[in-house]
């Protein structure tokens, strides 16, 4: 079994991760210390992207079926794309809690492992499938990214009693593509419904909670469009959006309308 | 209180909330059925004219400028999430038992409150889209996209649920059916009638199970269901089993193997040796009880049902222009269109009376599926523009 290569990955991906921390905070200014804490995140993520690779070719379908396997996926993104935002604010904090985040949903995954079997039911074999839940494990990631960026403006406008506007417009930047990716995989998931089942929104639990998520990300938008002066209110509702997000994600099962719904999964 | 516009945003959705519970009261869930063609249609064209023609004409009239401006838009936001935030966490059984209930929240898209946020939604959303696009300026068209591409799917695709009907049609193999029932369990005739000529299923490998006492299977992490694989060894809660064949389409009488042509439903034969005694174990259908083996008092070894990996109807159509000798294949994922119809695969299932597999298709007549459609294309364009859009920080500070 592929899956219980994992161990091994996480060893590895952690160790990465936290060298490249450890190196960020020396503050060394050495050329090559500067490329080791770009270059040892990618590799990082390289390792659990072949993980998956491996796993896929193993189970003869794209592993995307069950909670611990969406997990994967959401640890790849989530570890790529805060590096990238990295890369371009050099955001300490942002580095490290990008790594901490990834490595957590890799740890539940070690922790609870859901070995699978190959089989998909027929509504699943659909061309739609990929592309749906991978743009949704893309935007959960950004706006994650999102959330933890707000999370160090918060931190920073205690610190400064004054706002930190410049975490604002940053998670702002995070939330645009976050939320239209959100947008793209609703529309995704809705056309395949219409195909396979006839209806393209029947109001299943996890759908309603799609659509909570995505008006609460709306509503940050406008909020932020129509009324910049808000940004207290902004900052609070970014992180409420994101709980939302968890929610739909991770929670369902545990609502008392959530029981039947045919997104739970496993 | 001032009655400014933040205050107006905020009571607002709670005036509305209360007309909502009112009219539940008073006359139970929304009227949708009142909403079939033609009046969909006429309600949203007097929807668009009202929008267009009171921003033409009132442009300066106070309800019109707050209909247009942020406060609006955030307020009927509000009121929506509040209505999608029910639905979310009070379970919607559409039955009627406590005041709650009576108020539409165990059937919130049947109730007034849902309605009304809807037309709020579609009036605000509507006013500001018109402000921005008159006169046209390129730099908005996306901005268009986005509000104009929501409107049109949710003015279609909440009023054209009036029309939308959907039935379920069970046909057993070889039969001719041309009715069915819809989700109220009314009898419909759509007109054409399907002959299942063919109903083919393929299923996964089948998987060797644990239950316990009660017959539940365990909990994957104490054991997972292993596919059967013949020559493979397995461990199972300290015994070693080995797979020495897997027979399909046999069953066990009196410890012995029987092989039967034509069973009328799936059956396999595992048969193993665990320690040193040779085993039989077989699922069970709905003619022929499973045979299953007592690991220890607490656990049992068992052939688990097998799951389909593909199942789909070849059906012959009859239609008022006639009949045809063709054959038309539906599978999941693959409806077939018949006029106005859609018809999907939906399940099957086998009875004892009945030799052959029972097919369950569900027709869907969703007349205004390609309106929505289009709404849908123009959110999909914007939603991929907003992909790249950015505030850009320096300049803001
Ligand atoms: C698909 C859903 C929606 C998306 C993607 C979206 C996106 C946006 C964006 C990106 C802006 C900024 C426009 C700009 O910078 O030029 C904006 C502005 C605005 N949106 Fe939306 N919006 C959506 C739904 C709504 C809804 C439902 C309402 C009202 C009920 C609304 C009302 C407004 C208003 C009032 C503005 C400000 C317009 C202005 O300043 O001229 N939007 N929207």
């Amino acid at each position: 079994m592929i899956w219980k290569l994992l161990h091994i990955v996480f060893i590895l991906f952690v160790f990465f991760w936290l060298t490249g921390s450890i190196l960020l905070f020396l503050k060394r200014d050495n050329r090559i210390l500067k490329k080791l804490i770009v270059f040892l995140p990618l590799t990082a993520n390289i390792l659990l992207m072949i993980f998956i690779g491996l796993l896929w070719s193993e189970l003869e379908r794209p592993p995307l079926k069950t909670m611990a396997e969406t997990r994967l996926w959401y640890s790849v993104f989530v570890s790529l794309i805060t590096w990238i935002v990295f890369l371009q604010t050099k955001s300490k904090p942002l580095y490290l809690l990008g790594f901490i985040m990834s490595s957590v949903f890799l740890l539940v995954d070690i922790l609870n492992p859901e070995y699978q079997t190959k089989n998909l039911m027929p509504a699943l074999q659909s061309p739609w499938f990929i592309p749906h839940v991978v743009i949704y494990m893309i935007s959960y990631a950004i706006l994650a990214a999102a959330c933890l960026t707000v999370l160090i403006g918060f931190v920073n406008t205690i610190k400064r009693k004054s706002i930190d506007k410049q975490s604002i417009t940053l998670s702002m930047n995070l939330v645009y593509p976050g939320f239209a990716l959100l947008s793209l995989g609703m529309i995704m998931g809705a056309i395949w419904a219409k195909i396979a089942w006839g209806d393209y929104w029947s109001w299943d639990p996890k759908e309603t909670w799609a659509l909570l998520t995505w008006i609460f990300y709306l509503i940050c938008i406008h909020l932020h469009h129509s009324f910049p002066k808000k940004q207290k209110l902004l900052m609070l509702l970014l992180g409420l959006s994101f709980i939302v997000l968890i929610i739909t994600w991770l929670g369902i099962r545990y609502f008392p309308t959530g029981l039947n719904s045919i997104h739970v999964y496993g | 209180m001032k009655l400014n516009n933040r205050n107006i945003a905020l009571i607002i959705p709670l005036i509305l909330v209360l007309i909502g519970i009112c009219l539940q009261f008073w006359l139970g869930e929304f009227p949708l059925h009142l909403f079939k063609f033609p009046v969909n249609l006429i309600v949203i064209i007097q929807l668009i004219l009202i929008i267009i023609a009171s921003y033409i004409f009132l442009r300066k009239n106070k309800i019109i400028l707050f209909l247009a401006s942020g406060y609006a838009a955030l307020s009927s936001m509000l009121l929506f999430a509040f209505v999608v935030i029910i639905m979310a966490i009070y379970p919607q059984t559409g039955q009627i038992s406590n005041i709650l209930d009576k108020l539409g929240f165990s059937n919130i898209i049947l109730s007034w409150i849902y309605a009304i946020s809807v037309i709020y939604l579609l009036l605000s959303l509507g006013t500001i889209t018109v402000k921005r696009i008159v006169p046209f300026k390129t730099k908005n068209l996306f901005f268009f996209l986005n509000h104009f591409g929501l409107w049109i799917v949710l003015a279609f695709g909440n009023l054209s649920q009036a029309d939308k009907v959907s039935i379920s049609i069970t046909v057993p193999e070889a039969e001719t059916i041309w009715y069915g029932y819809d989700k109220k369990n009314n009898y419909v005739e759509p007109d054409f009638a399907i002959e299942l000529t063919k109903f083919t299923i393929e299923f996964y490998p089948p998987k060797l199970g644990l239950i316990d006492n009660n017959g539940n299977l365990l909990n994957p992490k104490i054991y997972q269901p292993r596919e059967i694989i013949k020559a493979h060894s397995l461990n199972i809660i300290n015994n070693d089993v080995y797979v020495i064949d897997l027979i399909e389409n046999a069953i066990v009488i009196n410890d012995s193997i029987r092989r039967v042509a034509g069973l009328p439903e799936k059956t396999y034969i595992a048969v193993l040796q665990i320690n040193t005694d040779t085993v039989y174990l077989q699922n069970g259908t709905e003619f022929s009880p499973p045979v299953i083996y007592e690991i220890d008092q607490n656990y049992k070894l068992v052939i688990l049902n097998p799951e389909p990996k593909y199942f789909g109807s070849e059906i012959k159509l009859y239609t008022k222009s006639g009949i045809t000798n063709e054959i038309h294949k539906i599978e999941v994922n693959k409806p077939l269109e018949i006029g106005n119809w859609k018809v999907y695969q939906t399940s099957y299932f086998k009875t004892p009376e009945f030799k052959g597999y029972v097919s369950v298709f569900t027709a869907v007549f969703d007349p205004w599926l390609n309106a929505t459609y289009c709404g849908i294309a123009l959110m999909f364009i914007g939603a991929i523009s907003l992909i790249f859009k950015r505030k850009i920080s320096k300049k803001e500070e």
